[in-house]
């Protein structure tokens, strides 16, 4: 008997519907799998022949063909193991054949004991299922809340085997459990019918939006961090550098020495960023779901990703890509923070790597078995001491030469640091300060000096500054060209004589000074101001002074 | 005539390989020409060096065990088989390179006197003035220097410019070539000694001062030009450097400092040597404090020390012209007034007591800068400590980036300091 179901697998963020064909014929007994399958993929005969007998089931002795079409695209992952051991069980149990096209998705890992396990990719393929007319699907139990996020489909989330087998003869037939009992030869069914159906069905969220406001307000996800920027003492400069950079999405580069706080300033920058558009946590929530980092009992991801990877990471796990692609950790900080500690110890090679998805916000990974493109717009944090010892300019400690320095500095690239706006020394930090900051958290509670800094004002004033960006260009002022630089950026007089002079003086390129206005003008976005100051003008020289002194290899 | 073609073959035995001054003496001293050396058979040449290298030392100089005869007879004898001596001597006229030896007037004097007095040297720009009636100084200190060690350099090149003082240094990064291109601005007399070949600028990026030494002044060495810096010609350059003068300056040295290799050999010469000191916990500072405690003589003012200097020297040297040499008052006014072009301490003592402080933000960040680079934190929460006031952060950049458009201040890599460096 011959009996198909539809099944799907995905390559990079694109999914794909896969048929499963599954016939059963006599011959002699053995079980045989084609379509341009991944190893993983081969292994799905044993898990099935286990799980199905395990299952209370019959495996039967006759000749199995399996088919995954297309067959010209390459099928990596487990989920196959659910389709083809349903298929083999309707084709070996069915009194009758079944026609060709249903619209019921099944997907699924199976275990000896008959068990299903999660998938990675879930909400990837259930979106576009959804936008295949597929109404009706059957998932692991485990996969149940990030399926939930796809609107207008019927979610049956199973633990076993024999549960899904039930619940597919039920979708099939839509009937009562005796009708069902007269198609399958042998009575092997225990729940069937539209009452246990209902029993099974896990509701999707209907409005997802509304939903998503609902989870931040009230369930898991409520978005919390047990970090603020008012644990960290003095550092203002720097603050308002991480302030800045927020509120215009400009990368920003923190240099300084060991133990002054670089990672401290970066770990905080994802709190003071506003919260994510639905949107937005969609997209990353389908990044994770493909990557699988998605934790189970997560609906949708609402923090915004900060990944922090150590400097020994390869290439490919940098920015994507693989035998198998997955995600690079530049996708994996999709809408949020990449900090990269100690950047010169990445090296040119993988840090020029990250120059074309810092312009393109994405990343096209083309291997000579497939090509995916992964999103990748992200905000990049970079720490750096300013020589290889840490210590410079204090020459009581530091001892390096400045040919040591120029080389140390020479392993950022040029044309990387120019997608760099802002950079800020953060620097050691005086025992007065540390000790004012103390006696202040013990008189007035902790961080109450702070609340300049606190993540909870900055967050308030970044919010408003990204909605005037938004009004004013649709997009974040990091993100504006040349020309849009020209066309938003408006001087008052006494800021444009100011930047003349500071452009002849300081020798700044022509490139520099459209970052700084771009900075500049974040700046008076800051302030609600529409013309920008002098004040904002000088303020964006500065944070490109150690931008320039590092081009330069001269710190 | 004679002695023209004398100095053909020194200058070409002098580039041999091998041979150092103490070999050099010992030859000449056997009376032989060295123009008969080089057209003499081998076997004679053999005979030479060894009668040469087995003498005894001659007077006034000690004995050193002379080795390698072997190894210097190859040298010598590829070398007379390569290079052609008058046309290596006229290449080095065509380069303006002037190969100075002991006998000639220029050789300078207080050279002559030092132990381990180089045989010869080469000169490229003005020839030292016959009747030396100049009082050197040595300018040295530390490469990595700091904006303090950058304006005090400065200060003594310039008034040992005004003062008519020679400055001798080693063109090297930080103090020395600070110094020489501070006098060198002020019109001053500058001597340049390398630790290799007269005709390369070590290192590169002094380019400029090296070309403006070669106008008003001269830059000497040892070496063969076109022989590249090595590490271990550095330490018998130093003692030229000190040897050239009537006292040392050391600027500042840390504990561990080439510099005070000089200040050994000015000492074993018995050259004066002066310190300028600096602050107890700066390490940039401790190897001149030490020698201060130690007993060498420290700098309070910089123009008492070098008038010091100079009147010692017109004391201790009888062929000075002293007309020439005497310093009225009216000089150093003069000088005094030159160097007030820019902010001076005093300027910045003034400011520490100007309280006005809605106006005069410049003056309080200027009062809490220092000669060390500060971050903006830094001088931040200096302004707020010292005047007891929230100060608003985005204004004190905007004040710092103007001070330092207007050159009051000066800037490396978003760091601010007072200015030391006014080149």
């Amino acid at each position: 008997m011959y009996h198909a179901i539809t099944s799907a697998a995905y390559q990079g963020m694109d999914s794909f519907l896969v048929q499963v064909e599954v016939d059963v014929s006599t011959g002699l007994p053995c079980m045989d799998m084609v379509g341009c399958l991944a190893s993983e993929v081969k292994e799905t005969k044993e898990r099935v022949r286990i799980g199905i007998k395990n299952s209370g089931y019959e495996m039967p002795v006759k000749r199995v063909t399996i088919s995954l079409s297309p067959a010209d695209l390459k099928k990596d992952g487990s989920g196959f193991d659910l389709p083809v051991a349903i298929g083999i069980l309707c084709a070996t149990y069915m009194k009758e054949e079944q026609s060709k096209n249903n619209h019921i998705l099944i997907m699924g890992e199976l275990g000896l004991d008959g068990e299903i396990k999660p998938l990675r990719g879930i909400l990837p393929m259930l979106l576009m299922a959804s936008e295949n007319k597929i109404t009706e699907c059957i998932i692991p139990f485990d996969n149940r809340k990030e399926a939930s996020n796809v609107k207008d489909m019927e979610l049956y989330p199973v633990k076993s085997l024999r549960e899904a087998f039930e619940v597919y003869l039920s979708l099939l037939y839509r009937e009562n459990g005796d009708i069902i009992k007269d198609k399958i030869t042998e009575d092997i069914v225990n729940n069937t019918g539209g009452n246990f159906l209902n029993r099974m069905k896990y509701s999707s969220l209907d409005e997802s939006v509304n939903a998503y406001e609902q989870l931040i307000d009230q369930f898991d996800n409520k978005i919390t961090y047990d970090i603020d920027f008012n644990q960290l003492y003095g550092q203002d400069h720097a603050k308002r550098a991480a302030l800045i950079a927020g509120a215009g999405f400009h990368n920003l580069l923190l240099f300084g020495p060991p133990g002054s706080g670089k990672s401290m300033i970066a770990q905080r920058i994802p709190t003071v960023m506003p919260t994510m558009t639905y949107e937005e946590s969609i997209a990353v929530t389908k990044i994770y779901s493909v990557a699988g980092i998605l934790d189970k009992n997560i609906t949708l991801v609402t923090k915004r990703p900060y990944i922090s990877p150590h400097h020994s990471v390869t290439a490919s796990a940098l920015i994507g890509g693989g035998r198998i692609p997955r995600p690079g950790m530049i996708t994996l900080a999709h809408n949020g923070v990449l900090f990269l500690d100690e950047i010169p110890e990445f090296g040119r090679v993988k840090l020029d790597l990250l120059r074309e998805p810092l312009e393109e916000k994405k990343i096209r990974i083309t291997r000579n078995m497939y090509s995916c493109e992964y999103d990748a717009d992200f905000m990049l944090v970079a720490a750096m001491n300013p020589c290889p010892c840490g210590y410079y300019p204090d020459r009581n400690k530091c001892n390096c030469t400045p040919a040591e320095i120029e080389h140390y500095l020479g392993k950022l690239s040029g044309p990387f640091l120019d997608r760099i706006d802002l950079s800020v020394e953060v620097g050691r930090m005086s025992w007065d300060e540390i000790e004012n900051s103390r006696k202040m958290d013990v008189d007035e509670g902790p961080g109450a000096k702070r609340q300049q800094y606190s993540s909870e004002t900055m967050r308030k004033s970044i919010e408003k500054a990204r909605k005037r960006q938004l009004n004013r260009a649709g997009k974040y002022n990091a993100q504006l060209s040349s020309d849009e630089v020209k066309q938003y950026c408006k001087l008052s007089n006494q800021a444009n004589q100011y930047l003349q002079m500071a452009f002849e003086r300081l020798q700044l390129s022509v490139r520099a000074l459209h970052r700084i206005e771009r900075v500049a003008l974040t700046i008076a976005d800051l302030e609600e101001s529409d013309v920008i100051e002098q004040s904002h003008i000088s303020e964006a020289i500065m944070y490109h002074k150690g931008l320039d002194a590092i081009r330069r290899r001269k710190l | 005539m004679m002695n023209y073609e004398w100095d053909i073959y020194e200058a070409w035995f002098n580039q041999v390989e091998g041979l150092g001054k103490h070999k050099m003496r010992r030859i000449a001293d056997l009376g032989i020409c060295f123009k008969e050396l080089y057209y003499m058979p081998e076997n004679d040449l053999e005979e030479c060096l060894n009668i040469a290298y087995s003498g005894r030392a001659s007077e006034g100089h000690e004995f050193k065990e002379i080795k390698n005869l072997k190894q210097d007879l190859i040298n010598i004898k590829s070398s007379r088989n390569t290079i052609d001596a008058e046309g290596f001597y006229n290449e080095l006229r065509n380069k303006n390179i002037t190969y100075v030896n002991q006998k000639d007037k220029e050789y300078p004097k207080a050279l002559l006197t030092i132990p381990d007095s180089p045989y010869a040297f080469y000169r490229k720009g003005k020839p030292f003035e016959a009747p030396q009636n100049h009082t050197r100084v040595a300018i040295i200190g530390a490469r990595n220097c700091s904006e303090y060690g950058k304006y005090v350099a400065n200060e003594l090149g310039r008034a040992c410019a005004g003062l008519g003082i020679e400055v001798v240094s080693g063109l090297a990064r930080g103090v020395d070539g600070i110094s020489q291109n501070a006098a060198r601005g002020m019109g001053g007399e500058v001597t340049a000694v390398l630790g290799c070949g007269v005709d390369i600028c070590y290192p590169p990026s002094n380019q400029k001062i090296y070309d403006s030494i070669l106008e008003n002044g001269r830059i000497i060495s040892e070496y063969t030009p076109g022989i590249k810096p090595q590490p271990q010609f550095f330490p018998p350059r130093n003692r030229i450097i000190s040897g050239l003068c009537e006292a040392v300056v050391v600027v500042e040295a840390k504990k561990k400092s080439g510099t005070l290799i000089t200040v050994d050999m000015a000492l074993e010469q018995g050259r004066d040597v002066y310190m300028i000191p600096g602050r107890v916990t700066d390490a940039m500072s401790y190897g001149c404090n030490r020698l201060i405690r130690q007993g060498a003589e420290i700098v309070v003012d910089i123009m008492d020390s070098l008038n010091e200097i100079l009147e010692k020297s017109i004391h201790n040297v009888n062929y000075v012209n002293k007309d020439k040499c005497v310093i009225d008052t009216n000089t150093i006014n003069d000088i005094n007034e030159k160097l007030d072009g820019q902010i001076t301490l005093d300027d910045i003592e003034n400011s520490k007591h100007n309280n006005n402080y809605v106006n005069n933000m410049e003056g309080m960040i200027y009062s809490v800068l220092d000669f060390d680079y500060l971050s903006v934190q830094e001088i931040y929460d200096r302004v707020c400590q010292k005047y007891d006031q929230e100060f608003d952060l985005q204004k004190l950049q905007e004040k710092l980036l103007t001070m330092e458009l207007f050159g009051k201040i000066t800037c490396q890599a978003g760091r601010f300091a007072r200015k030391g460096d006014f080149t």
